[in-house]
């Protein structure tokens, strides 16, 4: 009976704890009913100590649930040296060594990348906010390994990072098919990395990730956890080492990544390209091919308008565009500017009345209302109601505007950047002092905005 | 909420219901069991968010319509009542009082809204109808051949190939190997593939009956795989990863063939693995001119010896397997005769049906 508990119980461990069961392979045990005791015997006083000190509160919950019995209380001795030795344990205990052969199962691994097919060189519209990224990715399309390796590409969101990146997946894979890619995000990397660990396969993982012939990592910023990116390291390390072509993207340069040194100096070790958000001429040309893409004839003042309202990012500008497309599909009307400035409300309400707002019309309600002249306001004259007027002016364009410090200085006639600020500074003050000026402030706004 | 079942009626229909409740599930609704009481049918349904089962339920008189999930418990209070009827009502809680002769039970009710299960996509790829003793023989064949252990996943469950008029199926946990490939008179447009779950496996056996004139369909999603029979509808979750490939293990060549009678040596390798170690349960197969000796030696505990007539002719060999993957494969199969076929005692070992190809199992030795 005891030992049969004793066998469970070292069954148990052997399955469920390895890590324990590596000191208790040569214990012995069994419980004592009257005293209420399991009695754990070890070889020596190390295994005694490392026991105690560590796995003793798993052990009595394994025995618990073992024993049926929430109250005993587990002991740990070391074996005492028997005084003499038996006849038995003189003979040189002989083990055969039997080992189950395996079958030598090979899993295909699938390289058929999950690109996405929209994404391709011919549709992406080049300027010159991403020319050279769009060049640094052709060329490492075309030979993948042999030039830009690793190619790190970063910028802000919307821009085309993960167009070029499927872009360079589709044309290796259009080009040699027999090439093994693989496309990713930092996030997938990881959910994989944990599930391949959980299933103890890291093998499999490893031999995926370190025979491809072309890695491609979106948003490698997500990129965390110790052994997910310890695990990109060595892959990196191995890919790099056999000339295989990486190519990650992020919304920020590799020397501003939360990453390990290590790894942001392996991404700086090759090309880092930016794409910057479109310019005007750009923009222009994308609505211009997107318009050309679904056979629809929109007007050049409209595209313009768009360009110029729309101007965060190229994913907006395709909102924007879808936008005007279906109200005037829904609707059955006409393109028309009004429609436009429709679509560019729903899109970007924010952008699209800041926009409006341009400085001189600021300049002229307020000169007016002070019944100053628009010039005065850029002068460089200092009478009291011209400089509040300024400031005023100043202050207004901050809060409705996106224009820079440096920017409304340079509308200003050319003024210091802390002229702006103290400008600021100072309205900010009056406004919270004196009930009036929050009111005048409010009216100056009200008649801007009409 | 009210209807009346005899317990003949509704007791089996939920037993069955319980193999397919979530054990220790985080989700508390999924420990219950949902009814939904409709104008002729009570439907009994239970999941574990992989594999999900609607039962249908013919019962004695339905009053009210209603649906209402309820603790699994139930199941045990059914079985132990009486045989006589059972009357569901709800009452104005919207709790369950469930009376049978003189016992009254009342059960809390979960919300129903609350209940989820699994839902097949809005796709439907194809359907396939078969014999459902067609279907058993095949999970029969090779399921006690998969891995017991989810560790690896791919080999966690049954692979079943459709393709044209075929279906292949294969199970195996690395040590042994089971395969089948059989024709079915209907025809798949499309090359299917899919690995499904074992527990999905092994509650399909004990469901599906042994019987030609009984159809089960199948219905192929890209994730997930739907049974239907008569009365009850199973959807389980598909294993979405790559099966090994193997056809690439399966030997070609041998050097020595024996003709085996099963049942004789299905007793005889029952009879030693009584005295085999605990831990490897290995025993040892030598074959010699028209004879097999199966035996076994633990070392200070004893020794087995089993000698049977067989037809062999090749040269003198031994080699050692585990006595567990024999068993499993003598008493599934059904025929009267085996052949082992052979290389040497490093190589794999091919037993399968004399003079047929469509079952294969493939044994890896032991080394000594």
């Amino acid at each position: 009976m005891t030992s049969n508990i004793w066998y469970t119980f070292i069954y148990k461990i052997k399955n469920d704890f390895p890590n324990i069961y590596i000191w208790l392979e040569n214990a012995n045990g069994y419980y004592d009913k009257n005293d209420n005791k399991f009695i754990i015997e070890v070889p020596d006083a190390f295994h005694k100590k490392t026991l105690d000190e560590k796995y003793k509160y798993e052990l009595i919950s394994i025995l618990r649930e073992i024993l049926n019995n929430d109250e005993f209380s587990l002991v740990i001795n070391v074996k005492p040296e028997p005084l003499f030795q038996t006849k038995k344990n003189n003979i040189p205990k002989i083990t055969i060594k039997e080992k189950q052969i395996t079958l030598p199962l090979e899993t295909k691994i699938n390289y058929i990348p999950n690109l996405n097919t929209a994404f391709k060189f011919d549709n992406f519209i080049v300027g010159n906010s991403n020319k050279f990224t769009h060049a640094a990715c052709k060329a490492v399309a075309e030979s993948p390994g042999q030039t830009y390796n690793p190619l790190f590409i970063y910028g802000g969101v919307g821009l085309g990072k993960t167009h070029l990146l499927h872009a360079i997946g589709n044309f290796v894979y259009e080009h040699n098919p027999s090439m093994r890619i693989i496309i990713t995000t930092a996030e997938m990397f990881l959910s994989e990395v944990v599930r391949h660990i959980n299933e103890k396969r890291m093998d499999e993982f490893k031999e995926k990730y370190r025979n491809v012939d072309l890695l491609l990592v979106d948003d490698i910023q997500y990129l965390k956890g110790e052994s997910t990116t310890e695990e990109f390291f060595h892959t990196f390390n191995e890919l790099h080492l056999r000339n295989k072509q990486i190519v990650a993207t992020s919304d920020s340069p590799p020397s501003e990544l939360k990453l390990e040194e290590r790894l942001k100096s392996r991404f700086s070790s090759g090309i880092i390209a930016d794409i910057q958000p479109p310019d005007f001429e750009l923009r222009v040309a994308i609505l211009k091919q997107k318009a050309k893409e679904i056979n629809r004839v929109i007007p050049d003042n409209i595209i313009a308008y768009i360009a110029e309202y729309v101007d965060t990012n190229v994913r907006a500008l395709g909102s924007t565009f879808k936008t005007l497309i279906s109200l005037s599909d829904l609707n059955n009307v006409e393109i028309s500017m009004e429609l436009a400035k429709q679509a560019v409300k729903m899109t970007n309400p924010v952008k699209e009345f800041s926009k409006k707002i341009s400085i001189d019309m600021i300049q002229q309600v307020v000169a007016e209302y002070f019944n100053i002249k628009v010039q005065d306001l850029s002068s460089k004259k200092r009478p009291e109601n011209i400089a509040l007027a300024r400031q005023f002016a100043m202050y207004i364009t901050r809060s409705l505007t996106d224009y820079s410090l440096v920017q409304i200085g340079q509308y200003f006639g050319g003024k210091d950047h802390t002229t702006v600020m103290h400008a600021i500074d100072k309205i900010e003050k009056l406004i919270e002092k004196n009930e009036n000026y929050k009111v005048l402030l409010n009216e100056l706004i009200a008649r801007i905005q009409k | 909420m009210k209807f009346i079942a005899k317990k003949s009626e509704i007791s089996e229909p939920l037993s069955i219901s319980s193999y397919f409740i979530a054990t220790g599930s985080t989700i508390p609704v999924l420990s219950n069991i949902l009814f939904e009481v409709k104008k002729d049918i009570v439907n009994i349904v239970s999941t574990d968010l992989d594999i999900s089962a609607k039962i249908k339920c013919k019962v004695q008189k339905i009053e009210e319509e209603g649906k209402f999930a309820l603790n699994k418990k139930i199941v045990s209070t059914i079985k132990e009542f009486p045989d006589a009827d059972i009357v569901f009502q709800s009452d104005k809680n919207d709790n369950i009082k469930v009376t049978c002769l003189k016992s009254e039970y009342k059960f809390i009710s979960f919300p129903a809204e609350e209940f989820t299960t699994l839902q097949p996509e809005d796709k439907k790829l194809e359907t396939i109808k078969l014999p459902q003793r067609i279907l058993l023989n095949i999970l029969n064949l090779v399921s006690y051949a998969a891995l017991k252990e989810s560790s690896k996943r791919n080999l966690n469950g049954v692979f079943i190939k459709f393709e044209g008029k075929n279906i292949e199926v294969v199970a195996t946990d690395a040590h042994r190997l089971a395969f089948y490939k059989t024709e079915i008179k209907e025809t798949v447009k499309t090359k299917f593939e899919y690995i499904i779950p074992l527990k999905t496996v092994n509650e399909l056996i004990k469901i599906i009956k042994d019987d030609e004139e009984k159809f089960i369909e199948i219905n192929l999603y890209d994730k997930v795989i739907e049974f239907k029979t008569e009365n009850i509808e199973i959807i389980s979750r598909i294993i979405d990863e790559n099966y090994p490939n193997y056809k690439q293990v399966i030997p070609k060549d041998f050097i020595a063939k024996a003709i085996i009678n099963r049942e004789e040596m299905l007793s005889a390798v029952k009879r030693v693995i009584t005295i085999t170690s605990e831990k490897s349960k290995v025993i040892s197969l030598k074959f010699e001119k028209n004879k097999l000796f199966i035996s076994t030696a633990v070392q200070d505990e004893g020794e087995a010896l089993e000698e049977i007539d067989i037809k062999y002719d090749g040269d003198s060999m031994e080699v050692s397997y585990n006595a567990i993957y024999l068993i499993d494969v003598l008493k599934t199969v059904k025929d009267d005769e085996i052949e082992i076929n052979l290389v040497s005692s490093m190589n794999p070992g091919l037993i399968k049906i004399p003079g047929r190809e469509e079952f294969i199992y493939i044994i890896m030795p032991i080394r000594k």
